[in-house]
């Protein structure tokens, strides 16, 4: 192994400059991939929370009968989509909504009644929790008898998944640009490198050095050079994570699976960028 | 009689369209001494890049040590070329490296440990009369040195064959003169089998017993001396 790390560091010293080139460039470009990872990751969570708690609110008429509420709670949960229906009496709706705005809580006093309908809180199943399936329920639920009006925060959900998209388009081309790039650095990088160590791979052809063993040092620069790179792009994530932790009070979620992906891909991107320099000079 | 240690049988080689080497046939057996003769330009180096395993024929068969180069994969050629030592008018030293270190980097690399490497490379440098140079800079050494080195670095392995193209070419009468003896001793006392390209027919002399290959037209012919 020594003669082969003894070459690996000569491979190095013959291009210093453009190696620390190509870990910096790998760095700035996987570090730039990591933050779009973690903002996509955001986004993702922000959209499951969402979908975790996103209900229908059904608002019934004024003049809503018995026979129609009986009908209402009759129907519904044989509906495709409902998990769970609960009532939210006139009296319930009001103790919610001082709840949230306690300035109105006179409200009921200075009306002489409770202005606020009659409502149910219906729960999806897990697989409807989209915006278009939600909508497609409360399109049902609107037709039905003595119901006013459907609430569901399917505009809102539809925006995130909208929004949701969009950050994962631009973290797909992000990865497939930071991949293209950065391995097309350090193969310039390793080819240039091989380029200037052609006598000594042509000397170890010669002497019948066993393929593996020309390549090697080679390689070793050009996982390191990513691997580095990817390292760099890790530890300034995790500086970021502990401004966003501590100061904004912000947690990076999955960002231990981030911080593994920058490091395997400055490898593989290291390894493959070796691989094509390598097999300009060596391949017949 | 002894064994074909190399064999052309028909070897057709061209480039550009050109043949350098047409339905050439040539035997060289274990423990010969043959200088392969003929102008620049006639075909000389691409009978030892053959020889060598660097290129194939077009047609014909070329075989190297009891193996048809046409059908070896690139990882078996490596191991062949292990049993092969090859010396160049150019040297291909690696100058960034002391004597010591290209003699040894050879042996490193095809496995032998590095102390036993640089104990064999320090005889064979002694062998070549440049022990008293094994850590000095190859870019301090004379053409005719460095020649010396290479050949060190080829006799190290311990080859079956010994190819040289050209290896005086660059080099003064006293040196060629050393550098052929060098090669001759290898072959006489260490039973080194020698191909040994060259276009100065003055060389002959220096090995009586030689056996003389002429390269002309594409075909090698053997010279009767």
């Amino acid at each position: 192994m020594k003669p082969i790390l003894s070459e690996s560091l000569r491979a190095y010293r013959a291009n210093s400059l453009m190696a620390w080139f190509s870990v910096i460039s790998a760095f700035l470009l996987l570090l730039l991939f990591g933050i779009s990872t973690v903002i996509t990751l955001g986004v993702l969570g922000l959209l499951g929370q969402m979908r975790k708690d996103i209900s229908l609110e059904v608002f019934m008429v004024d003049s809503v009968s018995a026979a129609q509420i009986a009908h209402f709670e009759s129907i519904v949960p044989q509906l495709a989509g409902v998990q769970s229906i609960k009532h939210i009496s006139k009296e319930q709706a009001l103790e919610e909504f001082t709840g949230e705005f306690p300035e109105l809580g006179e409200i009921k006093g200075l009306l002489g009644e409770i202005p606020l309908p009659e409502s149910y809180r219906i729960t999806p199943k897990d697989n409807w929790r989209s915006a278009e399936l939600m909508g497609m329920l409360a399109k049902k639920l609107s037709s039905l008898p003595g119901v006013e009006e459907v609430y569901c925060g399917g505009e809102l959900l539809e925006g995130a998944e909208r929004a949701y998209r969009s950050v994962l388009f631009v973290t797909a081309a992000l990865f497939i640009l930071v991949f293209m790039a950065t391995a097309f650095i350090i193969f310039q990088t390793l080819r240039l490198t091989v380029t200037s160590r052609r006598d000594v791979i042509e000397v170890a052809l010669l002497v019948g050095a066993p393929l593996w063993k020309v390549r090697l040092p080679f390689i070793i620069d050009g996982c390191l050079y990513g691997f580095l790179g990817g390292g760099l792009a890790s530890a300034a994530l995790l500086g970021f994570s502990w401004i966003a932790a501590n100061i904004l009070g912000v947690a990076i979620p999955g960002l231990g699976w981030v911080l593994a992906l920058l490091l395997a891909s400055g490898l593989l991107l290291g390894l493959l960028a070796s691989r094509s320099a390598l097999s300009e000079v060596m391949e017949p | 009689m002894p064994q074909g240690v190399l064999e052309f049988q028909g070897v057709t080689k061209s480039y550009f369209g050109k043949d350098v080497l047409i339905s050439a046939d040539m035997l060289i057996r274990q423990g010969d001494f043959v200088f392969l003769i003929g102008p620049t330009g006639v075909g000389k180096t691409t009978t030892i890049r053959l020889s060598y395993l660097d290129e194939r024929p077009d047609r014909g068969r070329v075989i190297v040590l009891g193996h048809d180069a046409g059908r070896l994969k690139r990882r078996d050629v490596q191991m062949i070329r292990r049993k092969i030592g090859v010396i160049f008018q150019d040297f291909k030293l690696l100058t960034d490296r002391s004597v010591l270190d290209n003699v040894a980097f050879g042996l490193e690399l095809t496995g032998v440990r590095s102390q036993v490497a640089r104990e064999r490379a320090e005889e064979a440098l002694a062998e070549v009369g440049l022990a008293e140079r094994r850590n000095d800079d190859i870019q301090r050494l004379s053409g005719g040195e460095k020649q010396r080195v290479a050949i060190a670095r080829a006799l190290v392995r311990e080859p079956h064959l010994l190819l040289a193209d050209e290896p005086t070419g660059n080099l003064d009468p006293d040196a060629t003169a050393r550098v052929v003896e060098t090669l001759r001793y290898a072959n006489e006392v260490k039973g080194t089998t020698v191909l040994f390209a060259t276009h100065n027919h003055n060389l002959l002399e220096s090995v009586p017993r030689a056996r003389v290959l002429f390269i002309e037209k594409g075909k090698i012919e053997e010279v009767e001396r």
